[in-house]
């Protein structure tokens, strides 16, 4: 650990930078990282796909979502250290570049995608008349500067905005149980089985941003790898009950057909709810705040991952940061978004990429590094 | 890299104060209808608006219509016992997505007559249809929105009953609720 407020040019900021957050802090990060993306998207396409039987595959969902990182945690173990060091210190620099590479290349659509999303949901439901790359700019823009700023700057604005965000937002969805129709629910013990499969592997989809896990973790320090590994499985756990109370208000709320249909439900439902009072009036615009945040936190730590790779696969003694190093993976988020809202085909290749090719990579390459280990000398 | 990150968050301020403003379209320049009819002329689907009464331009057509803002949405009854035209217009709302999904529905006998009330009215029509059925809300129970009526219009499980009225001389009349099928129930 770095003496605190030193910075690693000397100067002093008053706060700790050193790359390392605390256990709270990651619980929040992953709460936000797994529930915003997952109650905004996921619920019309389980409807469509499982309809009721969502509910199934959420809970199965989840439970492979604890496995995986159960699986996680003992790769940690397996490597003692985070998976940078261990790639510099114990694997080939052929294999190291590689695995930079690929999780860079990954990191980098993925905050296109995230971007994507974030400034679609803007326009749709706050700022319909703006136009989208004048939006998606300013979403890019202070994205690349939170991550110029270091991941415990935004840690610490996570951890501050988390109650703030959540007890608002479980307090709206409460609100609406008394308008759920139960005619909604007349087949909860018929499902059918042809794509529980496929609804499964959809929350577990969202629950991949898990192995970013490995590079915040190491072993060395052993206290904090263990608080932060219960942190991060108690994040599972939450975002998972949050995601699941939202399905079933949505469903009892929508129904099955009218639920599949809709672009953003979660965002819908809120705007239905009505209170009394000159503030609480506009709640609906203020809960879309959960969503901002959540996003916002997941296009940052892709993003934060996609600057720290190229970092890593500059040279080797060079440690300080280049301005391009950080403005061209928020560029290419930028292109890869605005092509995605320019033609829809775009999204269609990045969704494929990430059933076929990105979660097979996150399950596969933790035991072939392990195994790819070099002997020491 | 410090003078650097200042330099790029002013750049990224100032890009979107300069942009935002390009395509939006001005308050003033914005109709706020706050009751909809929408009836049946000839075997086709016509959408009446009700303004607010310092909103005299409204109904000229010359301002974009805002939907934000909308309290009633009224169906004329011909329209209900027209299935292939209540589906129509039922497609026609939830594709648009512009309309309030907890706007009050209600039936009228004929939108004309309802029309015609807010002469005698010192407030906008939307606005007295909307105090009105709130009124019934209470004393009967949660009434429809837009929102159910487009859920099942998807889910297709149930019937829903709407408040049915009457334009009278000087106010509406409650008459009962009529269903999607267009069959009227009246309470006994």
């Amino acid at each position: 650990m770095e003496e605190i407020g030193t910075m690693k040019d000397g100067s002093n900021t008053g706060f700790v930078n050193n790359g390392k957050i605390s256990s709270r802090q990651t619980m929040r990060l992953y709460v936000f990282d797994l529930m915003g993306i997952a109650t905004l998207l996921l619920p019309p396409y389980l409807a469509k796909l499982c309809g009721i039987g969502g509910v199934y595959a959420i809970l199965l969902g989840s439970g492979a979502g604890i496995i995986y990182f159960f699986f996680l945690s003992w790769v940690m173990r397996k490597m003692g250290k985070d998976i940078v060091a261990y790639l510099k210190e114990d694997t080939s620099p052929w294999v190291a570049k590689g695995v930079f590479f690929l999780v860079m290349l990954h990191s980098i659509l993925t905050a296109g995608f995230c971007a994507y999303v974030f400034a679609n949901l803007m326009q749709y439901s706050l700022v319909k008349d703006t136009s989208y790359w004048v939006i998606l700019s300013l979403i890019i823009g202070v994205s690349v500067y939170a991550v110029s700023g270091g991941i415990e700057t935004r840690a610490r604005v996570y951890e501050v905005a988390f109650w703030f965000i959540l007890v608002p937002y479980i307090v709206m969805m409460l609100t609406t149980v008394r308008n759920i129709k139960s005619v909604y629910f007349e087949d909860f013990l018929q499902i059918s089985t042809t794509n529980l499969g496929k609804g499964v592997y959809l929350v577990f989809l969202l629950m991949t941003p898990l192995f970013f896990s490995l590079f915040l973790i190491g072993e060395k320090e052993k206290e904090y790898g263990k608080s932060a590994r219960k942190s991060i499985l108690s994040s599972v756990v939450i975002s998972s009950v949050i995601l699941l109370v939202s399905y079933i208000l949505l469903l009892g709320n929508f129904g099955e057909k009218s639920l599949a249909s809709l672009r953003y439900p979660v965002v819908t439902l809120m705007s239905t709810i009505q209170f009394e009072g000159n503030f609480l009036k506009r709640m609906d615009s203020l809960m879309l705040v959960v969503w901002f945040f959540t996003l916002y936190a997941l296009l940052n730590l892709h993003m934060h991952y996609g600057v720290r790779m190229l970092e890593h696969l500059g040279k080797e003694n060079d440690k300080k940061r280049k301005w391009w190093e950080l403005v061209l993976p928020g560029l290419l988020s930028f292109v890869i978004a605005y092509a995605m809202h320019q033609n829809r085909s775009y999204l269609d290749v990045f969704l494929s990429y990430y059933s076929y090719g990105a979660v097979p990579f996150m399950l596969v390459s933790p035991v072939l590094l392990l195994l790819s280990r070099r002997k020491r000398k | 890299m410090k003078k650097w990150k200042k330099m790029f968050l002013c750049a990224v301020i100032g890009w979107v104060m300069l942009f935002t403003g390009c395509s939006t379209t001005e308050l003033e320049e914005r109709s706020f209808p706050m009751l909809v009819a929408v009836s049946v002329d000839d075997g086709r689907e016509e959408f009446t608006y009700a303004f607010p009464k310092e909103d005299t331009m409204g109904a000229s057509g010359a301002k974009k219509l805002d939907y934000s803002h909308l309290k009633v949405l009224v169906f004329e009854e011909e329209l209900l016992e027209t299935p292939h035209a209540y589906d129509g217009v039922m497609e026609q709302l939830i594709s648009s997505e512009e309309y309030p999904r907890n706007t009050f529905v209600c039936v009228v006998e004929d939108v004309d007559d309802l029309l015609e009330l807010e002469k005698d009215i010192s407030q906008d029509l939307g606005t007295y249809m909307e105090e009105y059925l709130k009124k019934y809300e209470e004393k009967k129970g949660k009434l429809l929105t837009l929102g159910d009526l487009m859920d099942e219009k998807m889910n297709q499980t149930m019937l829903l009953y709407l408040p049915y009225l009457e334009a009278g001389e000087k106010s509406v009349v409650w008459k009962g609720y009529m269903n999607t099928m267009g069959k009227i129930w009246q309470e006994s």
